[in-house]
């Protein structure tokens, strides 16, 4: 079987990961090799890796000519859009990212000092610590209220296993 | 718009106070637990990170929850306890509280992982900066440097603008005569001192190249690495330090003890693949020693790579945001490296990185150092405070025992309320890390990568932790070879005690409930618990069972065009290859090609861009496919493979998607299956060891007799 094609391994890099707007550059010493196929084909040499010609890696129409660096060979992988747009520096997606970044950048940059919160909170029951047929039954209504009980009125689990 | 912030969150406190703090009754918790967990579900459907960040904000109320009513409710003091009840107990809750902060210092690190793309290049390779390629070693055999170096020397940068050092603490000279034959300058120095770092510093002041990209010496770069990361570095004086991801194209323990290579995410892909891009969104991405390109003049303004601690890597990037510099990570794997052979090799390389991050913990803490931000104290600090794990995981494995076995009441709570609080919390916590770090990490995966190192980097991190000058840096090792199959019962050895105590308070636990025990609820928990002690033990154990690594030469699966042929008179054939190595090769069998084992053929690797053929000696033959031994190689067959097997730019990009998206039920049935994999080779170890042992007594005795 023939598996003969162009090989470019920067383009599949590039579509793959959608890395529009790159521009990659050859400075390898890369020679296509000149076969001689078996079954009468004629020697033949593959395209892709010619020295200093531009190639177009994506969508032609597209492409924006770029002049090679002298004595180098140059690779244009194009973006769809007219003209490649320098991206800035952080990739901003979607309007809560921007966010993100807009709050990350004022409020930490600056290094606000922390509110400290001394709440008088008072002592709690412990559910588990009641008697087993009093916690099942208690209404929901209840259970707001009993957030500030006297702490004292806890009781040992009487479910705990006795050892 | 601080104030705003400011006034939000006091807003968003009170509802989220009430919801944490709300006593209910056992009914009312299993209600309210239900409803949250069919939240998370409904969640879980929301495309987007909207959803994901939903979730966290849903698991997190449900811990804050379980741990408010812990600490307000269950801790065993009062009439009826003892100082006994109370240790374990306080054990058991440093153990929780410390995985809880973890959880929270992991959602906001991960918060929004940013995902940055390679910035472009100026238009001129004119403008483009020098570079230095760093590749220190110290007693890698040259094998595993070569292709390093000739990797490095392929990169695609202008040729007047790269220079290739090898780094060499060996002072070997064969690797000083292989760089003269390639192109690259050997660098040696008098001593070792301060190992890696030191050697890294000593060729900063030898050498002037405007950036600095360093490649550990197995780890072999793909030709685009440069044009990939240095277009950020360009277009922002302020970032220090551009990192990409440590790949690595061979098993690691863990894959090839268990067979899991490229099934299941190994335990390196949730750092490279969504932490490292989380910490950038906090521009906290920091330098892992390798794969990355530094700013010279950062390094010098920090007086180079740091040398007090053994994660100079860490610590020097660390340093350098405390100037204010800045960093970037792309996350394009562009090199690739061997993993590490052995668990013993794998479990030495973690003590390294969790005694180096135990010491940045003491030496230069990040909450308390001057000019970092918060987004970043909270990025390292998660870092260092992971290697923390040892204390509360062997806490987490025991805990059911001291019920079981010594009858201590560790929560003082029955049963049905422990797991009305608990479930939530733990059910949530796993749902949205799966589906925060699912691509990367497996559910449940965590524990059994924990477990396998908990012991060994306990005391490690509290020795550095108390005296962070303790312990010497050691290297690596790489390019190794596991000739046979057998059960490493020297590293094991903690987790079969583990095992065994957790079997026996199963028996103990199964006999007081056959016995009629007044608390079933409770007894089943511990039970329960216990069981799924056994099954992460029982990975372990199954990772101890190292299995034979059957090629010297790792063989890495990549469909890419080729051609064979018998000799230079003969007519090519045009081929993909199945599978390369860096000693042999696998083809189809193109029709028409007639060979036999032992015949001399060429292949040629990549047509389109290499005419240089490789002389090789076939195999076999056979089924379609023709695999073939590499001869002898030169300079420029060598350069033809490493391009085709390492240099491709796009060569390791696709890995990640023969992957398997995480399921948790689907992953807690992988564990179980290698849990039981594991005990079962472990009692097979076991009772083989003791029927020797007691044949060779019975043996000596009758000698003697």
């Amino acid at each position: 079987m023939t598996d003969k094609k162009d090989f470019d391994d920067v383009s599949q890099l590039v579509d793959r990961l959608q890395l529009d707007g790159l521009k990659y550059r050859e400075f390898g010493d890369h020679r296509p090799a000149k076969l001689k196929l078996a079954g009468g084909t004629a020697p033949t040499a593959a395209p892709a890796a010619a020295p200093a010609l531009p190639v177009q890696a994506s969508r032609p129409a597209a492409a924006v000519p770029v002049a090679a660096a002298p004595a180098e060979a140059a690779r244009t992988i194009a973006a769809p859009a007219p003209a490649p747009l320098p991206e800035p520096a952080r990739t901003v997606e979607q309007p809560l990212s921007f966010t993100f970044e807009r709050l990350r950048r004022q409020v930490i940059g600056s290094r606000v000092q922390a509110p400290v919160l001394q709440l008088q909170l008072a002592p709690r029951k412990a559910s588990g610590s009641e008697p087993q047929d009093s916690v099942m039954q208690k209404p929901v209504s209840n259970l707001f209220a009993q957030m500030g009980q006297d702490a004292s009125s806890a009781v040992v689990d009487p479910l705990r296993l006795k050892r | 718009m601080r104030l705003t912030i400011l006034l939000v969150l006091l807003l968003l406190s009170v509802p989220f106070y009430a919801l944490v703090t709300a006593p209910l009754t056992l009914g009312w918790q299993a209600v309210t637990g239900t409803l949250m967990v069919v939240s998370a579900f409904g969640l879980k459907r929301m495309r987007g990170h909207r959803g994901a960040l939903a979730m966290m904000a849903l698991s997190l109320i449900a811990s804050t929850r379980y741990l408010y009513w812990r600490i307000t409710e269950t801790l065993p003091i009062g009439p009826g306890f003892d100082a006994w009840d109370l240790f374990l107990s306080s054990g058991l809750l440093f153990a929780e509280l410390y995985a809880f902060t973890i959880l929270l210092f992991g959602f906001i690190q991960t918060a929004w992982p940013l995902g940055r793309k390679p910035e472009p290049l100026p238009e001129d390779p004119a403008q483009w900066p020098t570079v230095d390629v760093f590749i220190p070693s110290y007693n890698e055999p040259l094998s595993v440097v070569r292709p390093t170096v000739l990797a490095a020397l392929a990169l695609d940068w202008p040729r007047d603008k790269i220079k290739v050092y090898v780094l060499d603490d060996g002072r070997r000279d064969e690797f000083k005569a292989f760089c003269e034959e390639v192109g690259a300058t050997h660098l040696i120095r008098p001593d070792n001192k301060h190992a890696k770092a030191g050697n890294i510093n000593r060729a900063l002041k030898v050498t002037q190249g405007e950036y600095i990209a360093i490649f550990d010496c197995d780890h072999i770069p793909t030709r685009s690495f440069l044009q990939l990361t240095m277009g950020t570095m360009v277009s922002d004086p302020k970032v220090s330090l551009v990192q990409t991801p440590h790949h690595f194209f061979s098993p690691d323990p863990f894959e090839r003890n268990l067979r899991t290579f490229r099934k299941v995410p190994n335990e390196g892909e949730l750092f490279y693949g969504l932490i490292q891009d989380g910490n950038d969104f906090w521009d906290a991405s920091f330098f892992c020693g390798s794969c990355a390109v530094l700013r010279r003049t950062a390094l010098e303004e920090i007086g180079g790579i740091a040398t007090e601690t053994v994660t100079e890597d860490a610590h020097t990037s660390l340093r350098m945001h405390s100037r204010g510099w800045k960093s970037a990570y792309i996350n394009i794997p562009q090199a690739a490296g061997l993993a590490t052979e052995s668990l013993s090799a794998h479990v030495g390389q973690r003590i390294r990185w969790a005694r180096g991050m135990a010491q940045i913990f003491r030496v230069d803490n990040p909450f308390l150092k001057p000019g970092l931000q918060l987004g970043q104290r909270f990025c390292y600090a998660n870092a260092m405070m992971h290697f923390f794990y040892g204390l509360p995981r062997i806490i987490f494995l025991t805990s059911p025992l001291g019920y079981l076995l010594l009858g201590a009441e560790i929560i003082k709570a029955q049963g049905l309320m422990v797991l009305a609080y608990a479930a939530p919390h733990v059910i949530l916590a796993t749902m949205t890390n799966s589906r925060l770090q699912g691509a990367f990490r497996h559910s449940f995966w965590s524990e059994v990568y924990e477990t396998v190192l908990a012991t060994f980097i306990l005391g490690p991190t509290m020795l550095a932790f108390i005296n962070p000058k303790l312990g010497k840096f050691n290297v690596t090792a790489k390019g190794g070879v596991v000739d046979r199959d057998y059960f490493d019962k020297d590293i094991a050895k903690p987790y079969y005690y583990l095992f065994l105590l957790n079997a026996l308070g199963l028996v103990v636990g199964i006999i007081r409930l056959a016995g009629g025990e007044a608390h079933p609820d409770t007894l089943l928990l511990n039970l329960g618990w216990t069981i799924y002690n056994l099954v992460i033990i029982g990975g372990a154990l199954a990772v101890a069972s190292e299995k034979k690594q059957i090629r010297t030469a790792v063989r890495v699966r990549t469909r890419i065009p080729g051609a064979i042929r018998l000799g230079p008179e003969h007519p090519a054939h045009l081929t993909p290859t199945v599978d390369l190595s860096y000693s042999g090769a696998q083809l189809l069998l193109p029709d028409g090609f007639v060979t036999t084992v032992g015949d001399r053929v060429e292949i040629l690797l990549i047509p389109d861009r290499s005419d240089v053929w490789i002389p090789v000696t076939v195999r076999r033959s056979g089924h379609g496919v023709v695999a073939v031994q590499f001869e002898t190689l030169g300079i420029a067959e060598e350069n033809a493979l490493i391009y085709a097997l390492f240099g491709r730019a796009d060569a390791w990009i696709r890995w990640r998607e023969t992957q398997a998206p995480d399921r948790p039920l689907h992953a807690l049935a992988l564990v179980g299956r290698y849990g039981v994999i594991g005990a079962y080779e472990f009692w097979r170890w076991f009772t083989g060891d003791l029927l020797e042992r007691l044949h060779a007594r019975i043996t000596r005795r009758k000698v003697a007799g």
